[in-house]
């Protein structure tokens, strides 16, 4: 995800979530997924490509993904699933995304109604 | 990712971060691996393959930012890593007393088997005692220490700056310190037991006092050299 110093802290947490919940429809290897992330969130968030697998290989340290080696085209590619310590790790953050995002909703949407005319 | 020296500049980065090599290899394969995908998806999409190619090396990201997020995913995956100014106190603590004690093993073996050979009664012993006990203070110790300090950070806290820093700082402590711990000679034969346990239990002592201190140096001289490097890149 290209992002400025300065809007870090925000998206801290984003990457690991979009991969949780992708995998979590099926296993897929680095490319497939950084494609499918992309096309999910409407183009709109793009992982960088070659950070993705640091963070990738993490999950996989903390045993929230499992990863399996296969040959397809003549080339070896790695396939990465979500394991159930994975899920309820996306259970969790799933739901900590859904009170931070209504949290924030709430307050836009506040100051949208003080400044609007009674 | 077809570019060897890319490849091969990037693995040096990891390698130098104290990255294993098994891990190395992983992410360089999967990277070159990616970059193959995303040049043949570009030309399957009718983009001719030097486009496809220089689109897929900016894709990827640069060496340096790879290598910061797969250095900075290793240190946040290891306890030692996450804990870095209580590791640097529990490795002064414990591995300068267990080299000291290593060390006056070795020559209170040296003097009881000179004692036993009758050596001492030529005189000579007391020299080879003073010899050993300067040297194991002045120049071994803080070498083992030095070696040993340097292990346990590129094996566990990541990064060739952080440990240098760590091992120089506690390097110029110990040989600052092994100046004044000299004692008498004592030449009788419990004397000397009794000196060279003494000598062993000074440093010992002083690591305590001194492991704090060189602690805080190095998490300051190694939070400075890495900082530059270290930028969020996700």
């Amino acid at each position: 995800m290209k992002k400025d110093a300065g809007n870090a802290n925000l998206m801290n947490g984003v990457p690991e979530l979009l991969i949780l919940r992708t995998l979590s429809r099926r296993e897929m290897y680095g490319y497939e997924l950084v494609r499918a992330i992309h096309a999910s969130t409407g183009e709109k968030i793009l992982l960088s490509e070659g950070c993705v697998y640091p963070l990738l290989h993490a999950m996989e340290r903390k045993k929230w993904l499992a990863s399996r080696r296969a040959a397809a085209d003549g080339r070896t590619r790695v396939y990465y699933r979500l394991t159930p310590k994975g899920n309820q790790r996306l259970e969790k953050i799933v739901s900590q995304w859904n009170g931070m995002s209504s949290a924030i909703h709430l307050a836009l949407g506040g100051d949208r109604e003080q400044s609007m005319p009674a | 990712m077809n570019n060897p020296c890319r490849l091969e500049n990037l693995a040096k980065r990891l390698r130098r971060a104290g990255a294993e090599e098994a891990y190395v290899q992983r992410l360089t394969e999967e990277l070159s691996e990616h970059y193959r995908e995303h040049v043949q998806s570009s030309i399957e999409e009718g983009a001719a393959e030097k486009e496809a190619e220089a689109v897929a090396a900016v894709a990827l990201g640069s060496n340096e930012e790879i290598a910061t997020e797969a250095v900075r995913r290793l240190r946040s995956g290891a306890w030692f890593g996450r804990h870095r100014v209580a590791c640097l106190g529990l490795v002064a603590l414990v591995l300068y007393p267990l080299s000291a004690v290593l060390l006056a093993s070795i020559w209170v073996g040296l003097g009881t088997w000179l004692t036993r050979h009758g050596v001492s009664k030529m005189g000579a012993a007391a020299h080879v005692w003073k010899f050993a006990l300067e040297a194991s203070t002045d120049l071994v110790l803080p070498v083992a220490w030095f070696l040993g300090a340097s292990w346990f950070c590129r094996r566990y806290l990541y990064g060739r700056g952080f440990s240098w820093a760590l091992c120089g700082a506690v390097f110029a402590w110990a040989v600052d310190m092994s100046a004044w711990a000299t004692l008498p000679m004592d030449q009788s034969e419990k004397g000397k037991v009794v000196v060279g346990l003494a000598v062993s239990l000074r440093p010992m002592l002083g690591a305590m006092r001194g492991s704090f201190l060189a602690g805080f140096l190095c998490v300051v001289i190694g939070s400075l050299m890495a900082r530059r490097r270290m930028r969020p890149s996700i």
